[in-house]
């Protein structure tokens, strides 16, 4: 089936196309969600969201970039949201308190639990610190950093995904590097 | 406290960390939940909108459109009644009859 006649399936509301386009691209879309959110229960549910947006907004889709692009948008922007929103409600826990009978401390100080099984133990400790450090970057150069490192999407991909040209995404991904550098060897300065 | 050569060593351990990260597979239920999600929100919305049938919303529109019809020709209506009641107040043409301190 060709992409426009996905797509045009798709606005006729066929959940059978639907189907097979959660086949096609629900590896993809959990991988950018987990990428982004070491959650594996967290990434499913914004997996979940993805899609539903996808079936519920593709009148909107007007073929200006690749659907697949389109896809990967509402994913990273999905995901960018849901962290925006943990930041929030870390910075506002502690009115919680005063308002409930919950007492426990959150001792965390990261936006979600981590629960990534593709972790291995013996490098977990270094992967939590690396997400912490990158959770502390500016959101432009978390969502590039991620994408691009730990999702492994090219710049070009990068670029389309986020409307900016290649150029612009290498200089953000330079500015992130060079930060995640000073935030890891100020960490490393005082923890040890 | 870690040397400089030490710290540089952990930054480049850190960030290679990424390389270790090992795929995850999707759960094969998430399909199956996703689809679920979708029929729920279709039911949920069919049913809401179920009772309002097309007959019983041109008819809404029917009562909207007689009613506002009707707020508009009142409000001209006493609009019209107080302009004339003005002007009689005005010229002194009503007959009301008033009381004098020198009858």
């Amino acid at each position: 089936m060709t992409e426009e006649a996905l797509i045009e399936q798709l606005k006729l509301k066929n959940t059978a196309v639907f189907s097979k386009l959660i086949d096609n691209y629900q590896q993809k879309v959990f991988g950018t969600c987990l990428s982004f959110v070491p959650n594996k229960e967290d990434a499913e549910d914004l997996v979940q969201e993805v899609f539903l947006e996808v079936f519920n907004s593709i009148s909107k889709f007007k073929g200006n970039s690749t659907f697949s692009t389109w896809i990967y948008r509402i994913t990273t922007n999905k995901c960018l949201e849901f962290i925006r929103k943990q930041k929030t409600k870390k910075r506002t826990g502690f009115l919680k308190p005063l308002f409930s009978q919950d007492f426990s401390i959150d001792k965390t100080n990261y936006f979600t639990e981590f629960n990534h099984p593709g972790f291995l133990l013996e490098a977990k400790e270094l992967n939590e610190t690396l997400f912490k450090a990158i959770n502390k970057l500016p959101e432009s150069q978390t969502l590039i950093f991620t994408l691009h490192k730990i999702d492994g999407k090219s710049y070009q991909e990068i670029a389309e995904i986020t409307d900016r040209s290649v150029s612009s995404v290498e200089s953000v991904m330079f500015r992130a590097k060079k930060n995640l550098q000073k935030l890891l060897y100020n960490y490393y300065k005082n923890e040890f | 406290m870690m040397s400089n050569s030490e710290i540089d060593k952990k930054i480049k351990a850190t960030i290679d960390s990424i390389e270790l990260i090992e795929e995850v597979q999707v759960s094969p239920f998430l399909k199956d939940r996703i689809l679920h999600q979708l029929d729920a929100e279709e039911e949920l919305s069919s049913s809401f909108f179920n009772w309002f049938s097309p007959q019983l919303q041109l008819a809404a529109l029917c009562l909207v459109i007689l009613l506002n019809v009707y707020a508009y020709t009142i409000l001209s209506s006493q609009e019209y009644e107080t302009k004339v009641e003005e002007f009689v107040d005005t010229y002194d043409f009503g007959d009301e009859t008033y009381t004098s301190i020198f009858n």
